[in-house]
């Protein structure tokens, strides 16, 4: 208690102090200050405020922000707050309709640091120094309380005996100015679905709130009444509330909006009735916003208030859809001093402040008899402006994007090779008539593939792609870190759709950048006349369990020991020989060139013995649904041809071709059309030709 | 087949004309160019510089990578609520943790166990006393301590739970590291040669396409915006422990000592160099905390882990 009592004296010494040093500047700025325009916000913040409302600050800076006006304050180099006047932020009136101008600081942490009043029109404090100094004793005595609507203060409005609704229109004005400004700064306001905008506001009158479509206002002059009377089949009476004047007198000018928006609502009515919409209702409270400008009529009327008429204000109908929302007396809240109320709608009320709406206002014609008969008035059509709602930000795009945007081109070339691939597969017979034409388109595409899928775009499927696929449902890796590469991810699509197909050969055979290498290697070295080994059949079926080995190890160790896995995936030459073009360490280099050595003289060795992506491809080959390579009953009984023609001996010595070994090369074929080399077909033509005598049969027709 | 000398040149030519190619083709592609990214990892500033002779590929494997980042900002970031580390310190417990949440826990544990709890990853609820709670008393703090202690965790394949109601984790002091290796591994397995990748601690792959090793600037503790001597990396990693990154207020900063409660005050910085960056960022933590007495034995218990510490004097020790 006495510490209380000992507080109490030192501020009281240093309020007599104050108040008439404050005095002085604040009659002065009376004068100065017109309601019309406020100096700058730094002028009004003289050294002699600033001790006042911020002692210690040494330097002030206007915050650089859209945020409402503040200004930073330094002690030194470090900020501590901010200083602002109310007349800036909220532009509040108090008693008098003309907006007073209280200056304050708020501490980074939330506290008022001190609160000066510079400018004011309040009658009960005009001409009136005790009450004044009281003011100013009650606002200093803000300093240290929260910067929140309704906090504690250490003196109670009642102390400026008098002149209450001003002290109490100061302090709120002190509190809320505060939170705005501090938490515009300090909270970040990031909504994740559209929300309406509850945190940004700014000084506002109603032709600003019309113009942006917050409020919606109808003018109404006298032909406008006759007009609407006419339109209810009453022309021949005369309104209740006469009108005055000529046409063109205006009768009432009425606006409508939708409450909680604080620019919305607290521009059209004032700091208190909107704080006890927002704050001082039960949560989910909502509030229309209606407003009368100017005229002789307004949207209240007198009845409201008779108990005989139910306390219902009969002058106003809110419609939504189907619904449609009464309001009495109880359920407005109005704001003094002028004609703008907020009609409260319950949180279970059913209101959308989302979808359309519609106000009514009505008006009564008189009967001779003195009956009353409601009329429409005006009706006006609401919706909430685009303006008051905050979007979340929007989503950037996702980053896998990109590489599919920038690589349109290699895309295209990608996609393109890939139907002249599907062309030649699905007219291979047509193709393989000619040994000539699938030498060069073969060999043509073996080297695309090899310069550019390979070396130029790096798009070298491996081992480490399967295994992430595999891996992907397990893993919970994102689709973005498969999409980061278009042309992995067509060649993948490419490759499961041939291997269904077709079989594993399509990839193998045609699209494996380092296989590629090595059939162009081994064309040389066949070219050279190179000797080249094949092993026998039985230990080639034992070679050729090996990738299966390869591939079995690295999944175990993908499984039980990732980190050893990506060592055993070096296995793999393609990194070093494609992707990094042999720019690589050269234990590396020295493995991949050894591979390649052994391919000149048995050809595509690493493919048919080592590659665990061939092997993967070759376990799920034994899907596929079509058989294009085709075969003769004489086929390995008694002919051999095909089979020793076969580069990668998937032939077997019955004649059966291996599709699990096969790459699809289609040199079989060309064999197998040949009709100078394929026994049966020689024989066919020579007997044609025997019969035709001298005459050339067309050799053609005999094969089909 | 006969060996004839002629058959025997010409095989032996034909295998010299591969590693031939091969060295002509290696001089073929441009020098490798730097490729960088840059972002947030784990609430960090972060970066990754690649250097290939194929912007695009490392602008790819970049995608990649901030998709396997984002990936394990979903295990480890206390920022997100699904997070298995969040979803672990709301209920005291989680079945089935990922592998790499168990493999960063486990790591945590052995340093927090050499380190005598000097490195400790629960110290989680001292961080959220001091950030809520400015004003917290000795009382607070010691009632917080009490809930710190990694033995009171119990982690296996099927489960981990924390033993005592409060208990909370923070990886915030070895997870950054382990996202950086892990990124680091990434990349080495697509084939890259030379990165440096800053995802929260450094960690060098390879080295400079130079040869050289990088050389990472160290930041003077007496003075965060000044770069005082620097650290050559090739390979492994780099992790700095200081408390200018993170003030509550003039007296307390990121770091604790799980055993006092109180910030960690002895040294101004330690940085470490070890092969992974799971692993220097750990012992950073745990010297920074344990003191510059205690640094060699925390170091031995790891190979080739180095430190360098630096007093408030601005004096520095290899150790």
């Amino acid at each position: 208690m006495s510490t209380v009592t000992a507080r109490w004296t030192v501020c009281r010494l240093r309020v007599g102090f104050l108040a008439i040093l404050v005095w002085l500047a604040a009659s002065l700025a009376c004068f100065a200050q017109e309601d019309a325009e406020a100096p700058p916000l730094l002028k009004r913040l003289s050294p002699e405020v600033m001790a006042h409302i911020f002692p210690g600050v040494s330097r002030l800076q206007m915050a650089n922000d859209d945020g409402p006006i503040a200004a930073e304050a330094y002690r030194g180099s470090e900020m501590v707050g901010y200083a602002f006047s109310t007349l800036d932020v909220l532009r509040a009136p108090g008693y008098s309709s003309t907006p007073f101008d209280v200056v304050a600081g708020v501490t980074m942490d939330g506290r008022i640091s001190g609160a000066v009043l510079l400018f004011h029109r309040e009658p009960y404090l005009i001409n009136d120094r005790r009450r004044t100094a009281q003011m100013f004793a009650f606002l200093d005595g803000m300093s240290g309380g929260e910067a929140r609507l309704g906090a504690e203060t250490m003196l109670q409005p009642g102390f400026v005996a008098g002149a209450t609704i001003s002290a109490r229109a100061m302090r709120n004005a002190v509190q809320e100015g505060a939170r705005m400004v501090l938490s515009y700064r300090t909270e970040e306001v990031v909504v994740t679905e559209p929300t309406i905008d509850m945190v940004n506001f700014k000084p506002m009158d109603v032709d600003e709130l019309v113009a942006d479509g917050g409020l919606v206002m109808s003018r109404i002059n006298n032909a406008e009444v006759s007009r609407a009377m006419q339109r209810a089949g009453l022309d021949d009476l005369l309104p209740e509330i006469a009108t005055t004047g000529d046409e063109d007198t205006t009768y009432v000018d009425f606006a409508v909006g939708y409450a909680n928006p604080p620019k919305i609502g607290r521009n059209s009515t004032g700091l208190e009735p909107y704080d006890a919409l927002i704050n001082g209702s039960p949560e989910g409270t909502q509030g229309i916003v209606l407003t009368t400008t100017a005229g002789v009529y307004d949207h209240r009327g007198s009845r409201y208030n008779n108990l005989s008429n139910g306390f219902e204000l009969d002058r106003v109908l809110l419609r939504q859809g189907r619904q449609e929302f009464r309001f009495t007396k109880d359920d407005m809240i109005s704001t003094r001093g002028k004609l703008a109320d907020i009609l409260i709608l319950d949180a279970d009320s059913g209101f959308d402040p989302w979808r359309p709406w519609q106000i009514d206002l009505y008006a009564n014609a008189v009967w001779p008899n003195g009956e009353l008969e409601p009329f429409v008035l005006a009706s006006l059509d609401y919706e909430l402006p685009g303006a008051y709602v905050l979007l979340p930000p929007p989503t950037p795009p996702p980053a896998w994007l990109e590489p599919w945007v920038e690589g349109k081109r290699d895309i295209a070339i990608l996609v393109g090779a890939l139907g002249v691939l599907t062309l030649m597969l699905a007219m291979q017979t047509q193709l393989t008539r000619y040994r000539w034409a699938h030498r060069w388109l073969r060999n043509g595409f073996l080297v695309f593939t090899l310069v550019w899928i390979g070396w130029t775009v790096s798009a070298q499927l491996s081992i480490v792609h399967l295994i992430n696929y595999l891996k992907a449902p397990f893993a919970g890796l994102e689709i973005g870190f498969y999409l980061a590469e278009p042309l992995i991810v067509i060649l993948s699509v490419y490759t499961v759709i041939s291997l269904v197909l077709l079989g594993r050969g399509v990839f193998c055979g045609w699209l494996c950048p380092f296989g590629a290498l090595q059939e162009l290697l081994a064309q040389i070295s066949r070219a050279l006349k190179l000797p080249q080994w094949n092993p026998g059949d039985s230990i080639q079926r034992k070679l050729w369990m090996a990738k299966y080995v390869a591939l079995g190890v690295i999944l175990l160790l993908v499984v039980f020991a990732p980190d050893a896995a990506t060592v055993a995936e070096e296995i793999e030459p393609f990194k070093t020989a494609i992707t990094a073009i042999f720019v690589r360490g050269w234990p590396y280099v020295i493995y991949a060139v050894a591979l390649l050595i052994i391919g000149l003289f048995t050809e595509r060795a690493f493919c048919r013995f080592l590659c665990p992506l061939g092997a993967g491809l070759a376990i799920l080959d034994r899907l596929h649904l079509f058989e294009l390579l085709k075969r003769r009953p004489e086929c390995g009984n008694p002919c051999h041809l095909c089979e020793r023609s076969c580069p990668v001996r998937a032939i077997e010595s019955s004649g059966k071709i291996v599709m699990a070994e096969c790459f699809q090369c289609l040199d079989c074929m060309v064999e197998y059309h040949d009709d100078k080399r394929c026994p049966p077909l020689a024989k066919i033509r020579k007997q044609l030709e025997r019969e035709a005598g001298l005459r050339p049969a067309p050799k053609r027709e005999a094969v089909a | 087949m006969k060996l004839t000398r002629r058959r025997t040149l010409r095989i032996l030519a034909a295998s010299c004309a591969v590693p031939v190619g091969v060295l002509a083709l290696r001089q073929m592609p441009s020098p490798p160019q730097p490729v960088r990214w840059q972002g947030t990892a784990l609430g960090a500033l972060s970066a990754a510089t690649l250097w290939s002779n194929h912007p695009d590929r490392a602008r790819h494997a970049l995608v990649r990578m901030q998709a396997e980042v984002h990936r394990l900002e979903n295990i480890f970031s206390l920022y997100r609520t699904s997070s298995e580390i969040s979803q672990l310190n709301r209920d005291g417990g989680i079945s089935r943790p990922s592998n790499e949440f168990l493999e960063v826990l486990d790591l945590s544990r052995r340093i927090a166990e050499v380190s005598v709890g000097a490195f400790d990853p629960t110290v989680q609820p001292l961080w959220q006393l001091y950030s809520e709670r400015k004003d917290a008393g000795a009382r607070d703090i010691e009632r917080t301590v009490g809930l710190v202690d990694y033995a009171a965790i119990s982690a296996s394949g099927r489960r981990i739970r924390l033993g005592r109601p409060g208990m909370a984790i923070s990886l915030n002091g070895i997870a950054q590291g382990y996202i950086t290796d892990r990124i680091t591994d990434l990349l080495g397995n697509e084939g890259f040669e030379s990165a440096m990748v800053e995802l929260g601690e450094t960690r060098a792959l390879g080295s400079n396409p130079d040869g050289n090793p990088f050389s990472v600037g160290l930041v003077d503790p007496l003075a965060p915006h000044r770069v005082k001597g620097s650290i050559s990396l090739s390979g492994n990693a780099l992790a700095v422990s200081g408390g200018y990154g993170h003030h509550f207020d003039m007296s307390s900063h990121h770091i604790f000592d799980p055993h006092t409660g109180a910030s960690a005050m002895e040294l101004a910085q330690v940085a470490v160099t070890a092969p992974l960056a799971a692993l220097a960022d750990g012992l950073s933590t745990a010297i920074y905390v344990a003191g510059a007495e205690k640094a060699p034995d925390l170091l031995a218990a790891f190979p080739n882990s180095h430190a360098i510490l630096t007093d408030h004097d601005g004096q520095s020790v290899p150790v």
